[in-house]
């Protein structure tokens, strides 16, 4: 990704933000609220137009394209706030997943594997997902953006709002997931957490990259805990 | 009230609410996706119901026989009405919604022109099944009756479509989570197009029904699209069980004003149905109460 700038109307939410991601990798980009962070997802699930800059994805240009053609191509993204379908069951919303070309075909065996993974929720399976806990919730979300097999996840706030001991089995779904071949970009504001699951790490803040590199360093470092992320101890 | 007579109303009134509900349903599958109000969508069901006046009178071909082009009919019309027009709408969602209703009034008052001068402001209607059953004390008229039957197969039909398929999957994600439909790479655009179409389908559908019930002229489509609001505001917005519990009761409730009033009176009943509703239990009788 190139110099890339989203603007929300007037406001300039990423002003130029350039960011490499190889494949395999686990990237987390950490940032006090309001820096950019879910913006740059949305911007390459194609969700947000970007004003200028430039972003390719397998050696293709892949900005401009309709979050449809992007899920097809590989790139699938688990919202913040999960963003469910609250009236249908678990199982529809992860069919929903599976709406499109990639990974229609095989969108039983996803499904099975999700379940052998998380049996909750195949017990479940048949329960509206607004009647779940948050944590069920997330797993469903993330389950929905597995249907289309993607080549590259994006997690926006996968702990958000959730207990220590959830979060710990979602982090170890992810990081299973990046085992079994996804590339994986996750925002979080547990920065402790996905900086120890991430490989390497971008520092965001207002909408622009501060700082870039190992995602130990960025943990150990005490300066940049306290001028971006909000100087709270990990 | 004599109990024969009362039941005999209650049938009547249940038979008609077929008819009403699959109005609401056409009504309800729009505003879900869109969160437009169609004002138009009264004036659909009429345009169908001449359609079929006329065509039976030149052709001899029956209502029933004319289903399956009345919802593809509809359904095109209500493709290219989202096309052309509703989609051109601002993208801002707060503006959106005053002048979709606006522009559905617009639509609405352009098709009652469009059925005037094709039509003419005569009343019709399809003189098709005129006898009844007689079942005891009761007495089922049969042109009721198979719209009323056919009313719920098409209903049905439409309940198989959004609950078992990958297409009825993709419209109640548009319906229930825009950004999260967005993110599986349902194409939001193409959901709002086959809404606009499966509802307007359904709507040309149940006018094909009216036929066969009432007598309508061009200016009868405000009265439907209000009915087919009450059995939503009964019912609450966006749920399918609600709106046929509506329809049977706003059904049984004309019947009994009709009789008990006037047919003037059983025409006023939707209208204070749908003010009081509005003003007591804005989340319909079955729907959440709001927070
Ligand atoms: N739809 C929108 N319209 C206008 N401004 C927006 C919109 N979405 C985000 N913004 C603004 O853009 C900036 C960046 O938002 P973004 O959601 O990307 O931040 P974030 O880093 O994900 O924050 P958080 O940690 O709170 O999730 C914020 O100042 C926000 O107010
Ligand atoms: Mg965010």
């Amino acid at each position: 990704m190139r110099d890339l700038r989203v603007s929300y109307g007037e406001f300039a939410a990423l002003q130029g933000v350039s960011l490499d991601v190889e494949s395999g990798e686990i990237v987390a980009i950490v940032g006090a609220n309001g820096a950019g962070k879910s913006t740059l997802l949305k911007a390459i699930a194609g969700l947000v137009p970007a004003r200028a800059g430039t972003i390719a994805f397998d050696g293709r240009r892949c900005d401009g394209c309709s979050p449809r053609t992007l899920v097809e191509r590989g790139i699938a993204m688990t919202l913040e706030g999960r963003q469910l379908f609250p009236e249908m069951t678990i199982e529809d919303n992860l069919l929903a997943g599976a709406e499109i070309r990639r990974g229609r075909g095989r969108a039983k065996a996803n499904l099975a594997a999700i379940y052998d993974r998380l049996s909750v929720l195949r017990e479940r399976r048949h329960q509206l997902a607004g009647t779940l806990s948050g944590g069920e919730q997330q797993m469903v979300a993330i389950g929905r953006s597995l249907m289309s097999e993607p080549a590259l996840l994006l997690l926006d706030e996968p702990s958000l709002g959730l207990a220590p001991r959830i979060v710990g089995r979602i982090f170890e779904w992810v990081r299973d997931i990046n085992r079994a071949g996804t590339t994986v970009v996750i925002v979080e504001q547990n920065i402790a957490a996905s900086l120890a699951l991430a490989s390497r790490a971008y520092v965001l803040a207002e909408g622009r990259v501060v700082m870039a590199g190992i995602a130990a360093d960025i943990a150990r470092d005490e300066g940049v805990r306290v001028a971006y992320l909000g100087g709270a101890a990990p | 009230m004599h109990p024969e007579l009362a039941a005999q109303l209650t049938v009547d009134g249940l038979l008609l609410g077929g008819v009403f509900a699959l109005a609401a349903l056409g009504l309800n599958v729009i505003f879900g996706v869109t969160r437009i109000v169609n004002l138009a969508h009264g004036e659909i069901i009429v345009l169908a119901a001449l359609c079929a006046a006329v065509v039976f009178q030149r052709f001899g071909i029956t209502p029933i026989e004319l289903l399956p082009a009345e919802f593809i009919a509809g359904a095109l019309l209500g493709a290219i009405l989202e096309r052309l027009v509703f989609r051109r709408l601002p993208p801002d969602p707060a503006g959106a919604e005053t002048t979709s209703l606006l522009l559905a009034f617009g639509v609405a008052y352009f098709i009652v022109g469009f059925s005037l001068a094709v039509f003419t402001g005569d009343f019709r209607s399809v003189a098709y099944l005129t006898s009844s059953w007689q079942l005891g004390p009761i007495s089922v008229g049969q042109s009721r009756f198979v719209a009323f039957v056919a009313a719920l197969a098409i209903a049905g039909a439409l309940a198989v479509l959004l609950r078992s398929t990958a297409l009825g999957r993709g419209l109640r994600a548009a319906s229930q989570n825009v950004e999260g439909a967005r993110a599986c790479g349902i194409d939001i655009g193409r959901m709002r197009t086959i809404s606009f179409a499966l509802g307007s389908g359904v709507a040309a559908a149940a006018g094909g029904l009216v036929s066969m019930i009432y007598a309508v002229n061009p200016d009868s489509g405000s009265q439907l699209t209000l009915l087919a609001f009450s059995v939503v505001a009964l019912g609450g917005l966006g749920s399918y069980a609600g709106t046929l519990i509506g329809a049977a009761i706003l059904g049984v409730a004309v019947s009994f004003g009709g009789f008990l009033g006037s047919a003037q009176i059983g025409q006023l009943i939707p209208y204070v149905i749908f003010i009081a509703v509005l003003l007591f239990r804005p989340s319909g009788i079955l729907g959440k109460s709001a927070t």
